[in-house]
């Protein structure tokens, strides 16, 4: 069943200033507000598609690309300029955590507003109460002005009405990226078991982890238009790829910008795939390489190249340093050097990591080069059974996400 | 999905090309008195927030300026025809007054400073300033009653006409909402009328009687009164409660200017409710 159905929607904004009184234009167009003529530019331009009831689908794009005002206007805040929504069901928007929570108030009170301005009945909001309580772990401070709270039961407090509004039709618009790495954790759940009690999400993230691991289908949009629709995996390698070099490979001057001392300074971080070409998102079950380049300004250094990866919940998933013979512990001539370090297919989940380099010496410990964040890498896991999570469909977490050997066979347990 | 099937499903369309009927607009309101309430109350909590005589602030508006006036007045604006107590006159002026100045000050700033709730969640837009005037009418209607108390301590005799106080109390309640509403829509396009209300209102109090009586004011000028939406309703607290005689065709088209902004004030919300969101 179709629950949303967007027709040609095409919205513009003016690009000229707000109107003045003295001139004779915007006077006679008082009447006429939201139809200035002028300049203006597209915020998005006949953008359609379909979504059916269980899906979750996830709107992807760079920033100004068209992905808020979408959401605004399927959640009727404002008008489209052209074209049609269809919506059937009881439609929720998230598009801020917390709307209309007040400092002053109690988290009681926020609650009790809070949930009246996504749509809910005082029935409903009562019947709610105590899951909504229980969700964000904060009982002991509901009769506590929220002014109080720390930043992370706030979030909770407000996540936690949010998640419980229960509509057909939610719109999410980048509610994640709150709470700590736990919180989150929990919503993401709590998204994952919307979907499949059979209502439609449409969910706007920067986080293409979040995006990959909740959605099934994606549509990315840029400037306004809608330039690809369809399996998550598809349409992320798409947008990571459009995005190019900005992801996938960290580049740095040969001077003294680039990161370093006068003993080695970084020069250059990518990602290759199996075929050596550069790349910001692979799948969890390829292998890649990561590639580092260097410039060592000082002979006779014993240099410790090391490699790290972090994930979104800024939890450190691998550190690898060089260890072949050849090289490891002996002092280093200067000049260019190229590192690269294989990471085998099958071994982490998926995700967006940070990849790291370092550089040190011991005697005395000196980092030379210390990236913690050099370029992004974003791992894409598809539930086609080609991969380490095999047909298991439900929520999976973990730091790493190996194919280890398993046994199973009938046996006879007295 | 089979529940899904059998039950009525609610179907929205948003069309560009054919914007929303007034019907289906109008129909929206119902079921908003959920957020209607949690949002008068949020009103009440925050303007009392941290006050130890929350009663006695919401009382004070009408009664401070009143006996200030009175003290001032009593001389020469009294009515000498009449046998009240110049106090009481005024205060029967400065209850609805004071009222629709606050109410008119609150609601047609109420898209504005919720433009945080405004442009993020869609519910139908005029709970706003609904809820930002019928948190003041609490205090009106204490006024309406310390008013009473008063006029009966007074030994001023109770009259049947008390009786049409809660219609003069609802029409005043109409009036400042759409008052607000047309206001605050004009408002969100045009910050300007933020820095205009508080001349409107003073210059709207100078024209109405309520510091004075309308028998003060040459019969030429007559018109500007009954023009004047308010005048009905000052009028027609002193007639109830002290059973002043009424003039009628001042009153009459009094009753017909209210009416005319009434509508306007609904119109201006009407026309501008779609732009709202963008322009908060």
């Amino acid at each position: 069943m179709t629950l949303i159905r967007v027709e040609g929607i095409t919205k513009r904004f003016p690009v000229i200033a707000p109107p003045d009184l003295t001139s004779w234009s915007a006077r006679h167009s008082l009447f006429r507000a939201g139809r200035t003529t002028g300049d203006h530019f597209s915020a998005l331009d006949h953008v359609s598609f379909d979504v059916h009831s269980g899906e979750v689908i996830g709107i992807v794009g760079r920033n100004g690309a068209g992905k808020s005002t979408l959401l605004k206007i399927l959640s009727r805040i404002i008008r489209p300029d052209r074209g049609r929504v269809i919506l059937r069901g009881r439609v929720g928007s998230l598009l801020e955590v917390g709307t209309g929570f007040h400092p002053d108030l109690t988290g009681r009170e926020n609650v009790f507003l809070n949930a009246a301005v996504l749509g809910l009945t005082e029935r409903e909001i009562r019947s709610r109460f105590d899951a909504i309580v229980d969700f964000a772990g904060v009982e002991h401070a509901l009769d506590t002005p929220v002014a109080h709270y720390s930043s992370g039961m706030y979030m909770r407090l407000a996540f936690a009405v949010a998640v419980h509004v229960n509509p057909d039709i939610l719109f999410v618009d980048e509610v994640l990226a709150v709470g700590d790495a736990a919180f989150q954790q929990k919503c993401l759940l709590r998204l994952e078991g919307l979907g499949r009690d059979g209502q439609a999400v449409l969910f706007v993230s920067h986080n293409l982890a979040a995006v990959s691991r909740l959605c099934g289908r994606a549509v990315l949009l840029d400037q306004g238009r809608l330039v690809l629709d369809g399996p998550v995996a598809e349409v992320i390698t798409a947008y990571v790829g459009r995005e190019g070099g900005r992801i996938g490979e960290g580049v740095w001057p040969a001077d003294d910008r680039a990161p370093g001392d006068a003993v080695v300074r970084l020069r250059r971080v990518c990602v290759r795939d199996a075929q050596h070409e550069i790349r910001s998102s692979v799948s969890v079950a390829e292998a890649f390489e990561i590639e580092f380049e260097y410039q060592v300004l000082q002979d006779g250094v014993v240099l410790f190249p090391s490699v790290t990866l972090v994930n979104e919940w800024d939890v450190p998933v691998l550190w690898t340093t060089d260890r072949t013979a050849a090289t490891h512990g002996r002092p280093c001539q200067a000049g260019s050097y190229r590192a690269r370090v294989s990471v085998p297919a099958d071994l982490l989940p998926d995700g967006t990591l940070r990849v790291g380099v370092t550089i040190a010496s011991f005697d005395p410990h000196r980092e030379h080069v210390r990236v913690i964040d050099a370029i992004r890498l974003v791992l894409v896991d598809v539930a086609d059974g080609t991969t380490a999570r095999g047909l298991y469909p439900g929520p999976v977490s973990s730091t790493i996400r190996p194919r280890l050997d398993w046994l199973i066979s009938p046996e006879a347990i007295e | 999905m089979a529940a899904l099937a059998t039950e009525a499903v609610l179907e929205v369309i948003i069309d560009a090309d054919r914007p929303a009927s007034l019907r289906a607009r109008l129909a929206e309101y119902r079921g908003q008195s959920t957020l209607l309430k949690y949002l008068i109350a949020r009103n009440w909590k925050l303007r009392y927030r941290n006050t130890a005589m929350s009663v006695v602030w919401a009382l004070a508006q009408p009664m401070l300026p009143a006996l200030m006036l009175g003290f001032l007045f009593s001389s020469t604006l009294a009515p000498q025809q009449v046998s009240v107590p110049y106090v009481l006159f005024l205060l029967a002026g400065l209850v609805p007054w004071s009222f629709l100045t606050l109410a008119v000050t609150s609601g047609s700033g109420a898209f504005i400073v919720n433009a945080g709730i405004l442009t993020k969640v869609y519910f139908p837009r005029a709970v706003l300033p609904a809820a930002a005037v019928l948190a003041l009418a609490v205090e009106f209607a204490g006024g309406c009653l310390v008013l009473l108390t008063w006029v009966i301590a007074a030994g001023l005799p109770i009259r049947l006409e008390w009786l049409a106080l809660p219609g003069l109390f609802v029409a005043t309640g109409v009036l400042a909402f759409a008052v607000s509403l047309g206001l605050g829509a004009l408002n969100v396009l045009y910050r300007d009328v933020r820095h205009a209300v508080p001349f409107l209102l003073q210059v709207w109090l100078y024209a109405t009687p309520v510091l004075y009586d309308s028998t003060l004011i040459p019969e030429r000028w007559h018109w500007v009164l009954a023009l004047n939406p308010m005048t009905g309703v000052v009028m027609g607290f002193r007639s109830a409660l002290f059973g002043f005689p009424l003039d009628w065709p001042i009153t009459l088209i009094s009753i017909g200017s209210a009416g005319l902004t009434v509508v306007a004030g609904i119109v201006t919300f009407l026309k501008l409710d779609s732009a709202l969101a963008e322009r908060a």
